[in-house]
């Protein structure tokens, strides 16, 4: 299967011979399909004994109580459920599901998604806050805006305020949210598992354009988190330049912020990288985790907890 | 060389869009009343149901937010806001029309003006069909579709038939057999 030079060429700065291997067969190997649970609209039970009547095999994520993987012998599609209509279900990626997790929201908070669309996250966060506080959706583009409120509504959510604002413009709110999601966006290595045109838009002058996006959105997310506060920064993608070197960045620019460790109970995770290409990291970035798809079996995915010292 | 031609769909959206969602305002006590009023006696939902939420008029339109979402109101200028909350009666002044969204939210308070539908209608129903009924002048206004006491949406009586009001997305596609995914919907 197709992979573009570069990318194979900077994995291999990155990974063993065999590693690389093993990624590359990690990525041409199907996705597992996975679902979440929303219990704004009813009980993983009642979810899970509907599911398996429709004749899947539901498998529970260790490291999250409303995520389940799905597979069934029948070739039918999941959005054609009544679970799925009645938004009792979410179809969302297992590695989607960690930012929220890591993020912890809570019953009351004010909360901004920097890059909302199309509201996975989003849905994620208003269930464990129980319809409480307020989100700010936030989402630039105008296409991805309709899909977006279409989510929001059939999980029945009526916390969130969808605005349609660059990120960038949040820098000028200072120390208004409890807690900030950005995430990113990235050039999507991650994605190759489940979209191969991914693969084929991919090119090292994205992930550079990426980068100084990232920053800034990064530099808006802190700006406008409040003291003690906490920003989950996260994308999909491998590239350092678009994770570890954009924490790094953060980590030298900023004397008020730490990052903390984010762990997942069962999911083999691996640690940031202090050094790539001759650059060498921030110590701290460390403690950021990076999701490999050999060794998780789901999408690679990057994601860092950060706090506003108070 | 592109153009910006105003008849061009990227433009014509950003224009409605601004022309047609005006900024939402919280509802005045004496229409908030009105509501409520009629919600109770068309859909039996208990008077003091809607005094935890907040009620915004939007043009025709009224959606519903928590309190603390209320302050979102005031910055709404700065924030570019495009929608707060859910958007639960179209035409609230005139005929008002329950959104689905806000039927399938209110779920069990709805105590009347229903219909209590079997497996095959369920089934017509979400695939946006109409169901064909007996006792058709029994319900009033926009009636709410149930099955196994669980609502699935608003229907409209039309020639002794309930017409679905599934909105088109969300209707069912035909056979549970035709796999489609739903990548739009992930991250």
């Amino acid at each position: 299967m197709f992979f573009p030079e570069a990318f194979i060429n900077k994995m291999a700065k990155m990974l063993t011979e065999a590693e690389l291997e093993k990624l590359k067969t990690a990525l041409d190997t199907p996705l597992r399909k996975s679902i979440r649970v929303n219990t704004l609209r009813g009980t993983t039970k009642e979810v899970v004994e509907s599911l398996e009547s429709y004749e899947y095999v539901v498998d529970k994520m260790p490291w999250y109580k409303y995520g389940y993987f799905i597979k069934t012998a029948k070739k039918q599609a999941i959005g054609n459920t009544y679970d799925h209509y009645l938004g009792k279900i979410y179809v969302q990626e297992a590695s989607s599901m960690l930012p929220v997790i890591a993020l912890d929201p809570k019953e009351g908070e004010y909360i901004l998604d920097m890059a909302a669309a199309p509201g996975s996250k989003t849905t994620q966060m208003c269930m464990h806050m129980k319809n409480t506080g307020i989100i700010v959706a936030n989402e630039p583009s105008i296409q991805r805006i309709s899909p977006l409120q279409d989510n929001l509504d059939r999980s029945g959510c009526i916390n969130c305020c969808i605005t349609r604002n660059d990120g960038r413009k949040f820098s000028h709110y200072t120390g208004m949210f409890d807690k900030v999601l950005l995430d990113a966006p990235c050039s999507g290595e991650g994605t190759f598992q489940k979209d191969i045109k991914a693969r084929y838009v991919w090119s090292q002058n994205k992930v550079i354009e990426n980068s100084r996006l990232q920053k800034q959105l990064l530099d808006s997310a802190i700006a406008c988190t409040k003291k003690g506060g906490t920003i989950i920064y996260s994308t999909c993608t491998l590239s350092p330049e678009e994770d570890e070197a954009i924490i790094d960045y953060a980590l030298n620019k900023y004397d008020n912020i730490s990052l903390e460790k984010v762990s997942f109970e069962g999911l083999e995770t691996s640690q940031g990288r202090t050094e790539f290409d001759g650059k060498e990291y921030n110590k701290e970035v460390k403690k950021v985790i990076k999701l490999w798809p050999q060794k998780t079996n789901i999408e690679g995915f990057f994601v860092c907890k950060m706090k506003i010292d108070e | 060389m592109a153009t910006k031609n105003k008849h061009r769909r990227f433009f014509r959206l950003q224009d409605e869009d601004r022309r047609i969602d005006p900024d939402p305002e919280e509802l005045g006590k004496i229409e908030t009343k009105k509501l409520q009023i009629y919600l109770n006696e068309t859909y039996g939902i208990a008077l003091d149901y809607l005094e935890s939420l907040i009620l915004l008029k939007r043009g025709k339109d009224i959606w519903i937010t928590n309190k603390a979402a209320k302050s979102m109101i005031g910055i709404g200028k700065n924030l570019n806001i495009n929608s707060l909350g859910l958007r639960a009666l179209r035409n609230a002044f005139e005929v008002p029309k329950m959104t689905t969204n806000f039927a399938v939210f209110l779920n069990d308070k709805i105590t009347k003006n229903y219909y209590e539908m079997t497996k095959e209608q369920l089934d017509e129903f979400t695939r946006g069909s109409e169901i064909k009924i007996n006792a058709a002048n029994e319900f009033k206004n926009y009636l709410i579709l149930k099955y196994n006491k669980e609502v699935y949406g608003v229907g409209i009586i039309n020639n002794g038939a309930i017409k679905s009001q599934v909105p088109k997305g969300r209707v069912l596609k035909n056979q549970l057999s035709k796999e489609i995914d739903l990548e739009v919907e992930e991250d």
